[in-house]
């Protein structure tokens, strides 16, 4: 099968899924026979998905990405949303629309934390501070 | 701000982000001596002069470039709004473009990005429906001069109408595709929102203030 795919990248025992500027629907429906696959043939613990490159989340974004996440949770594996931008939650808030169900986090640090993977040591400020400055930039895109 | 200090801003907003645009902008201007509010397309060549140190410190330098030639195009731009836009909406590929231009739209006509993406998911929300439920249709983006600035947009099908229409609208109705969802959304979003539906087809005009 020829792919336009969105990446499933294998972090140890988890599966991190960046979502990338405007996802079509054979993509979604790609992405979650992908996921669920290796979710299956891995015993998977955590699913993240960062949405931090995505510029928009209409309903229907959002309905296909609890279904996705709903799904995952069935198969045993942990979902964790993270990476909305201001705007696009402020819409979603604005629009009514919940993600059912879906644990979020605000940045990829914070849903790899939630998941019980730990970065540099709270020492190590001025790594941490760096990082955090270049999602800021990169943030409002 | 002004409209040509918009103008600047919105071309400076494309290379960096909007608080730093604002600043970059607002430091110049001040830096030559002209007041917020006051800018006027003889003092352009001055501010871009100016502009040039925030221009190296935030904007990449294969970039740069770009960004003063865009700079420099404001001088033969009249500060005139964008026309009206048409676009078929028949395919997926449809409504990402309708969705890129109404935000494109939006910016150009001074929008916060907030308004912007508002705009943008609006323009979204409508158009999957079209795909979804009509087959094709079209939209139209009809900027509005005004205070506020609003986006008008509009978009007609001619497939069977929507038979749960008030109980979408009452938030009542849940339909496993979304589509409930994302029409009461849309009248969230909107300061003015109307929908004329029936088994010829359906309209759904609303106002989007910026």
């Amino acid at each position: 099968m020829t792919t336009t795919g969105i990446p499933v990248i294998e972090l140890w025992n988890h599966l991190l899924v960046p979502l990338q500027g405007d996802i079509t629907d054979s993509q979604m429906d790609e992405l979650s026979i992908t996921v669920l696959d290796r979710i299956r043939d891995r015993g998977t613990d955590g699913l993240v998905l960062d949405a931090s490159g995505v510029w928009l989340l209409d309903s229907h974004l959002c309905n296909e990405l609890s279904r996705l996440a709903t799904a995952a949770r069935l198969m045993g594996a942990r979902p964790v949303l993270c990476g909305l931008s201001p705007t696009v939650v402020l819409t979603l808030q604005a629009m009514g629309i919940e993600l059912d169900g879906v644990e979020t986090a605000l940045g990829l640090e914070a849903a790899l934390e939630l998941l019980g993977l730990r970065g540099p040591s709270e020492n190590d400020d001025d790594l941490a501070t760096d990082v955090d400055a270049g999602r800021d930039e990169g943030g409002e895109k | 701000m002004n409209d040509l200090e918009r103008a600047v801003g919105l071309v400076l907003r494309k290379y960096m982000s909007e608080i730093s645009a604002h600043s970059v902008r607002q430091r110049a201007q001040r830096s030559i001596g002209i007041a917020e509010g006051s800018l006027d397309h003889t003092s352009l060549p001055k501010l871009r002069a100016a502009l040039g140190t925030g221009i190296r410190l935030f904007v990449d330098s294969a970039l740069q470039a770009q960004a003063f030639a865009d700079l420099e195009a404001l001088d033969s731009e009249a500060a005139t709004l964008p026309g009206d836009d048409t676009l078929k909406i028949t395919t997926e590929g449809d409504v990402s473009r309708a969705r890129l231009r109404a935000r494109e739209i939006a910016l150009a006509l001074g929008a916060s990005a907030l308004a912007a993406q508002r705009a943008a998911t609006v323009v979204s929300e409508l158009c999957r429906n079209i795909v979804a439920y009509a087959g094709s249709g079209q939209l139209e983006l009809i900027p509005v001069d005004g205070s506020p600035r609003e986006l008008g947009i509009r978009a007609i099908d001619e497939g069977p109408g929507i038979a749960q229409l008030d109980a979408i609208l009452a938030g009542q109705y849940r339909s496993r595709t979304g589509l409930g969802k994302g029409l009461l959304g849309v009248k969230r979003l909107t300061s003015r929102f109307d929908v004329t539906t029936g088994p010829r087809g359906t309209r759904v005009e609303c106002w989007i203030a910026l």
